[in-house]
């Protein structure tokens, strides 16, 4: 038996974790993407909450979260090389009776490259399993709950609302681009078909993925030399050592339960 | 049946961990132990601060009073069931634990009516089995202590009945005086792990310590 035993039900598991999944540090993550005429740079940061316990012990031996929401809002800095609309009205010479040859002048229009700021922020919701995983790292106990397989995010709705709001702030930039009028359909149906909802699938998968898969939930966490009375007056403080810390799920009491085994010396 | 039961978190100490823990505190606090009205009663200990200085008894005619010294070895528990013996008629029962000490009870003994310059110390070491009850006391959500209290106290092989009847009764007031200065914090009997809000307990069963309660 071991010198200390502690045990939560899935009741108090849902209270505990609940509270640990919601004060997690805020999560972020940045990259670059190029599709076509235009570049983005995306800057994320997201956050946990919620989410619902079922403890299953072996041999799943899993702690399902479901209904986790994971917000994320995204700032997006999309660049826009509008070279592609570069044209030149020909010269164009003709020969006039008594005056003789006479050309136009050759007009070449050139686009600049624009900035189109965009934010977005989000929700999406999925179910975890995670495990619990006991580490002592230099003089520290850590028990926490991480990710067992990464969850499928089902993104697609966010990214068909984000096209939208992309394709508006794009039109919204390209109307303020000086003698664009005439071009200005064609530059949005090349830009727009250079951005799919598949694309920033790829994007958005590929910024929040990591961010679940390292998801990791404290459960308990102790310096190796746990303080078992304060120091008082003229007493110094009185330490244990932890010398174990084993984590298991186990329903052999008829109960789902989240344990820890905890052996100490003096 | 299930480690939290009815309720929803379980903290259980062993008592092969509340002994560990009572060592560590006794060594790191040897003046809890040891009780003396000056270094010249009984061995000289390691430092001054490892005994709990005291008052000479006072009584008219002995000038500056009686010298005398009190020292516990660091206390043992057996939670129920029972494991440890017990002499009759102490008798362990669910909810309690039982403790096993020795006492070394020294007196200077003079000689003459003159303090200065006599005095041997003269002392006895007694075995010592008690028994008795965790009491807990709550201070807040999820923050209380708990500490061990004793019922009763036998002292074996001492003649005249009276006269074990009346040191079982010094050292049960003395020994319940020393463990009041133990008085766990949760935290501590948990390790840290899951704070609770203490519904049930301490309990002893299961040669353990036994909370129960709710998240906080």
């Amino acid at each position: 038996m071991p010198d200390i035993l502690t045990a939560v039900d899935e009741t108090a598991a849902n209270v505990i974790m609940s509270k640990e999944i919601s004060s997690l540090a805020p999560l972020a993550a940045s990259r670059n993407s190029t599709f076509g005429p235009f570049s983005i740079e995306w800057e994320l940061s997201a956050s946990f909450s919620q989410g619902t316990i079922d403890i299953i012990p072996p041999p799943a031996d899993v702690i399902r979260i479901a209904g986790v929401r994971l917000s994320y809002h995204a700032e997006l800095k999309l660049t826009l090389d509008l070279g592609f609309l570069d044209f030149c009205l020909p010269q164009v010479c003709v020969t006039l009776p008594f005056i003789g040859r006479v050309c136009t002048p050759r007009v070449c229009l050139s686009f600049p490259t624009i900035e189109v700021p965009v934010s977005h922020s989000s929700t999406v919701d999925f179910t975890a399993d995670v495990r619990p995983s006991v580490t002592l790292a230099g003089d520290e106990w850590k028990v926490e709950a991480v990710i067992v397989g990464v969850p499928q995010l089902v993104l697609g709705p966010a990214a068909t609302a984000l096209l939208g709001v992309i394709g508006g702030a794009v039109t919204a930039a390209l109307l303020l681009v000086p003698a664009i009028g005439p071009l200005l359909a064609l530059a949005s149906a090349v830009i727009l078909a250079s951005l799919t909802v598949a694309n920033l699938l790829g994007v958005l998968g590929a910024l929040l993925n990591p961010l679940v898969a390292g998801l990791r939930i404290p459960l308990y966490k102790s310096p190796r030399l746990f303080e078992i009375l304060p120091a008082s007056g003229q007493d110094s403080a009185v330490f244990v050592r932890l010398d174990s810390v084993v984590a298991t799920l186990d329903d052999s009491g008829g109960e789902d339960e989240l344990v820890l085994a905890i052996d100490i010396s003096s | 049946m299930s480690l939290t039961e009815a309720e929803n978190i379980f903290a259980g100490l062993n008592e092969q961990g509340l002994n560990t823990i009572l060592s560590a505190v006794f060594t790191a606090r040897p003046r809890q132990l040891n009780y003396r009205t000056s270094p010249s009663v009984a061995a000289v200990p390691a430092s001054a601060s490892s005994w709990t200085t005291l008052p000479t008894i006072a009584f008219p005619g002995v000038p500056g009073g009686i010298d005398y010294a009190v020292r516990f070895s660091i206390p043992r528990v057996d939670f129920f069931p029972q494991t440890q013996p017990l002499p009759p008629p102490l008798n362990l029962v669910a909810g309690q634990f039982s403790l096993q000490t020795e006492v070394d009870l020294t007196l200077l003994c003079s000689r003459s009516a003159d303090r200065e310059g006599s005095g041997k110390p003269v002392g006895v070491r007694l075995g010592v089995a008690a028994t008795g009850q965790p009491v807990v006391q709550v201070t807040g959500p999820g923050k209380g202590t708990v500490s061990l209290d004793l019922l009763a106290v036998e002292i074996v092989d001492i003649t005249p009945d009276p006269l074990e009847s009346l040191v079982e009764c010094l050292v049960l007031t003395l020994l319940r005086a020393v463990l009041s200065s133990v008085a766990l914090p949760f935290e501590s009997l948990r390790a840290g792990a899951f704070s609770l809000n203490l519904l049930r307990g301490p309990e002893t069963e299961d040669d353990q310590l036994k909370l129960y309660g709710a998240a906080v």
